[in-house]
């Protein structure tokens, strides 16, 4: 049978980026897309079509769930998302593939750069 | 004027995706103020295309719809074709009933009759002779050697 984990590897950048925003703690949209931004120093910008299709497809993969708001004196309209543990697995697996291309890049430069001179 | 078209925008996608998400996408809209309205303008253009054509299914309809079409077209393009064909050949053995023979065809072919009716009754003859004396038969039959 499958690994159900390495099945959604790897993970496209604004899954990536989502789930690396709701994996401390809950956000709602707007929120995500803040830190979304933040986390890529403003190079990487969603619009809130994109995330919230990419939500859905998160939420279908029991990756993130939705959780009750954090205060009553918030927009009524705002829906505030958290990683699943199995969302947290999946992050994980994600970020040790990306260690490792990235240490082989590393040291294919490396090697480049020593071997040019 | 720009908050109505992006209402409207989230009012175009699919029912399932509005009802789940719609008023969400109002509120980052209108969190995003005047600065980021452009952006999320462009963006749910790209979100109508990309909820309607990949994740709706349409694009199954509309290839089977597209398939369709041209079996028809192609049924139809030969079905004219089959009933041009038709009406040539309708054309052309009416053509060949209606053309009456001139003088010189008329000859010719009268001509060819005679000379088959000789033809076969010079063989006749032949054959009636080698019956009654076959001794002129095999005669003949020398002198055609």
């Amino acid at each position: 049978m499958k690994d159900p984990i390495a099945s959604l590897l790897p993970l496209s950048p604004a899954a990536l980026h989502i789930m690396t925003a709701v994996a401390g703690e809950e956000r709602h949209g707007y929120a995500i897309m803040q830190e979304v931004a933040r986390q890529s120093d403003g190079r990487y910008k969603l619009g809130p079509g994109t995330l919230y299709d990419n939500i859905e497809k998160l939420i279908d993969r029991g990756l993130i769930k939705e959780v009750a708001r954090s205060s009553a004196n918030d927009d009524p309209r705002r829906r505030y998302y958290q990683l699943t543990t199995f969302g947290r697995r999946v992050l994980s697996a994600e970020v040790s593939r990306l260690g490792s291309v990235l240490r082989a890049a590393k040291m294919r430069l490396a090697t480049n750069d020593s071997g040019e001179v | 004027m720009s908050r109505f078209i992006y209402r409207l925008l989230i009012g175009l996608h699919p029912r399932a995706f509005r009802e789940r998400f719609g008023d969400e996408m109002l509120c980052v809209f209108d969190e995003s103020g005047p600065m980021g309205a452009a952006g999320c303008l462009l963006d749910a253009g790209a979100s109508l295309a990309r909820q309607w054509l990949l994740r709706s299914g349409l694009w199954r309809w509309a290839i089977g719809a597209g398939a369709t079409a041209l079996l028809i077209v192609s049924y139809a393009h030969s079905e004219a074709n089959f009933q041009k064909q038709q009406i040539i050949a309708q054309d052309l053995a009416e053509a060949r009933r209606a053309r009456p023979l001139d003088k010189t065809e008329f000859n010719r072919e009268a001509a060819q009759a005679v000379a088959m009716l000789a033809h076969f009754r010079e063989i006749d003859r032949k054959k009636s002779h080698r019956l009654h004396s076959p001794q002129a038969a095999s005669k003949d039959e020398s002198s055609q050697d």
